[in-house]
């Protein structure tokens, strides 16, 4: 494979002044995590110690095989949420490597609210639930948690991706050979109880770990009678009566050991075979990304600078290089695992959404892991292109997009706007992972857009009693729009609300692909079925 | 490995405009004297700025459009006589 050659000059003044500008946004970034990291704080912390409790990133790293990475997802989630109290949504998901085998980590943080489910709880928790069903990871859960978050039970309770699908996941996973296995390590109250009640193997700590349908305080309201809570539902109950839990651990750190010692003997299935190769740094400083997308999001950049700066060895076979040239497709490695990637490189026409497909149909046919690298404002529009069928050409990339079943990944470098967000593989496409950098920005059209639309039609409606707007009431339409577009474009507003697996600095995009094909590869990859393309 | 290429800025020696869009800036008058890579006019389209530079050293001959004016897609933007 050919080596790409960069033209970027790093003495360039335009690119130090890109460079600049983004080292602050990862160090913003770097900030807001550091905060999230410390769940409840310091006051809620030092309460949990005394019960002799770790914290809940304590026994996450000590579940770990030593000196291996933890994937985290969505650390910021239900940030700026809830009055900002519930950091991280108050429960830590994510994949690490136990006896060299990857598994899905769920994890309470009772220093938040008790542990209690927020909406965005739930979400997060049923987003490491599906990305352990799509990826076939054995699924540990840390139970430490009051349940649903009551003021809020409207939005936790009642719905299909609400509290009960925990279970349901559960269930069905068991059915599919996923593990499920849980390790009760404090609190484990109501619904909560049924995390435990459905694993296929469970342990439970002597002294803080409870499971019970209802607490001590519900028990005296609805029958009178008064029982402590570890009489209620704690380790000697469980482990020698009841049979709701199968091994007593009398501290965390011997659960942990017996956690350990389960998945040890889970006898998992072989993982995906791909031709891999020796990885290999890139040639050239994937810092560099930082000088290379523009501060202003309107200047264009060659995205193959990005490409050169993520792949093995700086390789790219890069595929119709002089056809729709507004989309950049080709054939590289990552860590060693060969991949397919999407990149763009300006507004889609109808040659590049062609051209994309035909690369997808290539990489579904040869189980060709995907990347897209979005960079979208959208589908070129005007009456050239209609006429031309840019939407029939637009849908037979999403169509190819949708039913591609090798394990796709998304990374959202700079722009995400409107259908291109979705034609180049958006959350709802059902990529493995979503990840975002901090020049991220996502929304259904660009703020301008937007405030312009609704500017013309409100300029009509009024045109029709023979009223004209003045420049002050145009601009009271348009303010208010331009301001909501720029908020709700933010990463940190996708990232609160769960529309991605987490916001990350772009020097870690390589380890991050790489640990995410990872994953994927412990789920076979089907033949590739597609839909009927329009022709 | 069997060789290398470079990534390609834009293309050569093009003063076609590359998309349909707006003239948001002209930077230049008939009669200018230009340098390669020089900025003649800036095109805004779909959320994107498209930059149109001298592709050699030259004189502007014409500038056929102003700022505000539509300009599609492969129109002339400026015509530049070599040097």
């Amino acid at each position: 494979m050919d080596i790409i050659e960069s033209s970027i000059d790093t003495s360039d003044k335009e690119f130090k002044d890109n460079y600049k500008h983004y080292e602050l946004l990862v160090k913003d970034l770097k900030d807001h995590i550091l905060v999230a990291q410390k769940g409840g704080g310091e006051e809620k912390i030092k309460i949990h110690k005394k019960r002799n409790k770790m914290l809940a990133r304590e026994r996450i790293e000590a579940l770990l095989d030593p000196d291996t990475p933890f994937m985290e997802f969505n650390t910021l989630a239900a940030y700026g949420l809830y009055d900002n109290k519930a950091p991280s949504a108050g429960i830590i998901t994510g994949i690490g490597l136990v006896h060299g085998r990857e598994i899905v980590i769920v994890a309470n943080d009772a220093t938040v609210t008790g542990g209690t489910y927020y909406p965005m709880t739930v979400k997060k928790h049923l987003r490491a639930q599906e990305i352990a069903m799509e990826n076939n990871l054995p699924c540990t859960y840390l139970v430490d948690s009051g349940g649903a978050f009551l003021p809020m039970q409207d939005e936790v309770f009642p719905d299909r991706e609400h509290f009960g699908r925990i279970f349901y996941n559960q269930a069905v996973m068991s059915s599919m050979n996923i593990p499920q296995i849980s390790a009760v390590m404090g609190s484990c109250t109501a619904g909560g109880a049924y995390v435990p009640a459905m694993s296929d193997e469970t342990i439970i700590v002597k002294g803080t770990g409870t499971i019970f349908l209802g607490g001590p305080p519900l028990v005296k309201a609805a029958t009178g009678e008064e029982v402590s809570a570890e009489d209620l539902g704690g380790a000697d109950v469980h482990c020698k009566e009841s049979g709701v839990s199968d091994h007593y651990a009398h501290d965390d750190k011997e659960a942990i050991h017996m956690l350990r010692n389960i998945v040890e003997n889970l006898n998992r299935p072989e993982k995906t075979h791909l031709e891999i190769k020796k990885p290999e740094d890139p040639a050239y400083d994937p810092k560099e990304i930082y000088g290379i997308i523009p501060k202003d999001m309107r200047k264009p950049f060659d995205v193959r600078e990005i490409i050169v700066r993520i792949v093995d060895g700086s390789k790219f076979h890069e595929f119709k290089a002089l056809y729709g040239k507004t989309i950049v497709c080709g054939f590289a490695h990552i860590m060693g695992y060969p991949v397919g990637i999407l990149a763009n490189n300006g507004v889609l026409f109808s040659e590049s959404a062609l051209k994309g497909t035909h690369f997808i149909e290539m990489c579904c046919q040869r189980k060709i892991p995907l990347i897209f690298l979005q960079n979208i404002t959208g589908f070129m529009v005007g009456r050239k292109y209609e006429a031309g069928g840019i939407a029939k050409d637009g849908a037979k990339m999403v169509n190819a997009v949708a039913t591609a079943n090798v394990p796709k990944f998304t990374i959202i470098i700079a722009g995400s706007f409107g259908a291109g967000n979705y034609g180049m593989c958006g959350r709802a496409y059902g990529p493995r992972q979503l990840w975002v950098w901090p020049t991220a920005r996502i929304s259904v059209m660009g703020g301008e857009q937007a405030a312009n639309v609704l500017l013309t039609v409100k300029r009509d409606q009024l045109w029709r009693k023979g009223k004209e707007l003045s420049k002050d009431e145009e601009k009271a339409i348009t303010a208010p729009i331009l301001k909501k577009y720029e908020e709700e474009g933010s990463p940190y507003y996708s990232t609160a609300r769960i529309w991605d697996d987490g916001i990350i600095d772009p020097i870690d995009t390589r380890m991050v692909l790489g640990l995410g094909i990872s994953a994927s590869l412990n789920a076979t990859i089907p033949d590739w079925k597609p839909g009927v393309f329009r022709m | 490995m069997t060789g290398a290429r470079k990534s390609k800025k834009k293309e050569e020696g093009d003063l076609s405009s590359p998309i349909s869009g707006k003239v948001v800036s002209v930077k230049v008058k008939n009669g200018d004297n230009v340098k390669k890579d020089d900025i003649l006019m800036v095109i805004e389209a779909m959320k994107m700025e498209y930059l149109i530079r001298a592709p050699f050293n030259g004189k502007v001959k014409k500038v056929n459009f102003k700022e505000k004016d539509q300009i599609e897609i492969g129109q002339i933007t400026v015509d530049l006589m070599k040097k």
